[in-house]
């Protein structure tokens, strides 16, 4: 029997963000399965944490880092979004279609990569809960750019994937967060806090119980538009 | 003489949209991209002046230079842009915990939101002086507020990013005089085609490819007096949130 209640995998560990909820998740007593892709400065292993290398953009990679990882997890957080070069110009300036094929190969489909590879370890366990890091650039609502191409057309699809995997997985009893990440204003803290507590203060079978929609929040836990 | 050029006028929609700018006496400039198929030279027999064939691949900047060549050379300027090309890459397994091919999830993205971008980039040098409209073939596909469907879609997620790339144009360039038309085509059949000897219809729907281009065309050439508002319209009129 394990010693640990709950089980974490953090996608992205190596970050800000990654790093942070880190922290947050081993001090609420979770184990966590802390994932780093290349260049990541690694935490040591200890009994609470067991460190492992992946890659957003390699299937292969990421099989074998979930073969490390090997056990029933309660709750799968993907933090894979990351910033590309270019993102000042305009349509009316010089747009590198190449970096954005990366962009939407690493932030989108990689972010779905990774869920799909961890997915049979959520099947395992009990939590069932999947936390998407994205930011407020996915939302074409609240867009008033004319510059930052990679940015948004890399993370509004996610937001499209991850509505059609709720719709898909939430009859099977999964829930998710989709959480927009302020890092360069430190403002993540509660991030943690928003993946682990369960929103729903009304009978789960209402239409507008929290766990019944799909929302995207950010750090003040406001809702933000799609 | 008003002059257009329509991406994937190949079939259905949009060569049913090239009929409809023709019969306006419209100069069309109709993107070719599958070589094999010949209704776009069956309707050019009926507008000989009127129509002309260029062969246009979204996903390449330099094919789409190249349209532009022909278009500076042979009519000057250009006042309409329709990109109505569309890729729908792999739709994926249903089952996000099962095998899952992630390899054709780029087809889409480059021709449906990138093609965009390529086509105003490009055009936009073009149009000065003329109607300086894009419009843009998207989806209820694209829609998050209203998606409904449960397996991961790469051509859902395509016309979401489209949708994206559309906002960031439209705030750059609509201050500048540009107009932008965003379609949804309803739910349009495929015309039958024959397999094993019989008929088939590969893709359902409630509207023929003429019925939305019928729509479509007066949507794109009428202007509108709030041109400073994007919004995505269907064949029947109704607008839908994205």
């Amino acid at each position: 029997m394990s010693a640990f209640d709950k089980k974490v995998i953090i996608a992205g560990a190596g970050d800000t963000l990654g790093s942070q909820l880190t922290e947050q998740f081993l001090a609420m007593g979770w184990k966590v399965f802390a994932g780093y892709c290349a260049g990541d400065e690694r935490r040591e292993p200890t009994d609470a944490l067991v460190p492992f290398g992946f890659d957003p953009m390699d299937h292969f990679y990421t099989m074998a880092a979930q073969k490390k990882v090997g056990e029933p997890v309660d709750m799968l957080i993907v933090n894979v979004d990351k910033a590309f070069d270019g993102e000042d110009a305009t349509i009316e300036g010089d747009i590198n279609y190449e970096t954005l094929i990366a962009a939407y190969e690493y932030n989108c489909v990689g972010a779905l990569r990774v869920v799909n590879t961890f997915m049979p370890l959520l099947e395992e366990g009990t939590g069932k809960r999947i936390c998407i890091v994205t930011t407020k650039a996915s939302s074409n609502f609240s867009c008033y750019d004319t510059a930052g191409f990679a940015a948004h057309v890399s993370r509004a699809p996610l937001n499209m994937a991850c509505t059609q995997l709720f719709n898909g997985l939430r009859p099977k009893g999964y829930t998710f967060r989709l959480y927009c990440k302020d890092v360069e204003n430190g403002n993540d803290g509660w991030a943690a806090e928003y993946f682990t507590r369960n929103r729903s203060y009304e009978p789960e079978d209402l239409k507008h119980s929290d766990e019944e929609r799909i929302v995207l929040r950010d750090w003040m836990a406001r809702e933000v538009p799609w | 003489m008003n002059t257009v050029v329509i991406t994937g006028a190949d079939r259905n929609i949009g060569l049913e949209m090239c009929r409809e700018f023709l019969k306006r006496g419209w100069k069309v400039f109709a993107g070719k991209f599958v070589m094999e198929l010949s209704y776009m030279e069956e309707l050019q027999k009926e507008y000989p002046d009127l129509m002309e064939i260029v062969p246009l691949d979204c996903t390449s900047l330099e094919s789409i230079q190249a349209v532009a060549a022909i278009v500076k050379e042979k009519a000057g300027k250009l006042d309409m842009v329709v990109h109505n090309a569309a890729g729908f890459g792999s739709r994926g397994a249903d089952d996000i915990c099962g095998e899952f091919d992630f390899s054709g999830f780029q087809v889409s993205y480059n021709i449906n939101a990138l093609g965009a971008m390529r086509l105003v980039q490009t055009f936009m040098p073009l149009m000065e002086g003329g109607k300086k409209r894009f419009c843009i073939t998207s989806s209820e596909a694209g829609v998050v507020s209203v998606s409904h469907r449960d397996g991961v879609s790469s051509y859902g997620m395509s016309k979401t990013a489209l949708n994206m790339a559309l906002r960031l144009m439209f705030n750059q360039l609509q201050p500048k005089g540009f107009s932008f038309r965003i379609y949804h085509p309803g739910w349009v059949r495929s015309p039958k085609i024959e397999r094993d000897g019989e008929a088939v219809q590969v893709h359902g729907g409630k509207f023929d490819p003429w019925e939305t281009a019928q729509s479509a065309v007066p949507q794109f050439i009428e202007d509108r007096t709030w041109e400073d508002r994007m919004v995505m319209l269907d064949n029947e009129g109704a607008a839908w949130p994205f």
